[in-house]
């Protein structure tokens, strides 16, 4: 009710509470968006973890190989025979590399991890 | 008839002045993010190069012990326990070409942080475990 008696009728008042609701919308799609990028910046970073997991794996097993050639250590991993192996324990460290890299937070399941030495990505 | 602004119309002032000012502090928000995660896709596009890199070593090193196995070898180049110098260039050159096929060369090692890794006399897993030697430095060549 305004001063003069007259009642703001329904028109008035939809675009009132639109009008009143149009900050809460605004900000509501704005705070999705940046939750969006958020999620995408999370994501890229889990994947570089992994990456960095897979090349760190990677070098322990060529260390492994060497110090084997190097007769510091029987002959295991470095056997041309032993490429489940040598896939196995490289999926094994990037899982150990990778819950070191994130503090505990990520890691590979079994499942992960067997599907990881399955691709046979090393000789 | 008295014209009396209401609490409405102040309300509604305010809120809009309210809504240029959130409009601004998205927009800085909105910028950060994206540097950030333009940040992390080309930290990940370097990582990515690095493994690549790795595993391209090692497999390097098993196709020479495979042909020593066959009897093929005639001489051990990356397989050789001490050549350290020509594991970590081939691992820093193949780094780079991966880099740059991966980006499209919009991306590039650092000069440092390549020669960092070649003047090493360190195997590749001491390099990439500590941060001042894991070819982590990156330059943008192109946007």
């Amino acid at each position: 009710m305004i001063d003069d008696g007259s009642v703001i009728g329904p028109e008035m008042g939809v675009l009132i509470g639109s009008l009143w609701n149009e900050p809460a919308r605004r900000a509501k799609a704005r705070a999705g968006e940046l939750g969006e990028m958020r999620a995408q910046v999370r994501s890229a970073r889990s994947a570089e973890l992994l990456e960095r997991a897979q090349a760190l794996a990677a070098a322990d097993v060529l260390e492994t190989i060497l110090c084997e050639l190097g007769e510091r250590q029987p002959v295991r991993l470095c056997d041309p025979a032993a490429r489940p192996a040598r896939n196995l324990e490289y999926a094994k460290l990037t899982s150990s590399h990778l819950c070191k890299l994130s503090n505990g937070k990520l890691s590979l399941s079994a499942t992960d991890i067997e599907r990881l030495a399955a691709q046979n990505t090393l000789k | 008839m008295t014209d009396v602004i209401g609490p409405g119309i102040g309300t509604f002032i305010g809120q809009s002045f309210g809504e240029a000012a959130n409009q601004c502090d998205h927009l800085a928000a909105q910028k950060a993010l994206q540097r950030g995660l333009m940040d992390a896709n080309c930290e990940l596009l370097m990582s990515t190069a690095v493994k690549d890199a790795a595993k391209a070593l090692l497999n390097a090193v098993m196709s020479e012990q495979i042909a020593a196995t066959n009897g093929k070898l005639k001489a051990r180049h990356y397989s050789a326990p001490a050549n350290v110098k020509a594991r970590n260039n081939a691992f820093v050159e193949t780094a780079v070409g991966q880099l740059g096929r991966l980006s499209d060369n919009a991306l590039g090692f650092s000069v440092m942080s390549k020669n960092v890794v070649k003047a090493s006399r360190k195997e590749l897993g001491a390099l990439l475990r500590s941060p001042a030697t894991c070819l982590n430095g990156y330059v943008v060549k192109k946007s």
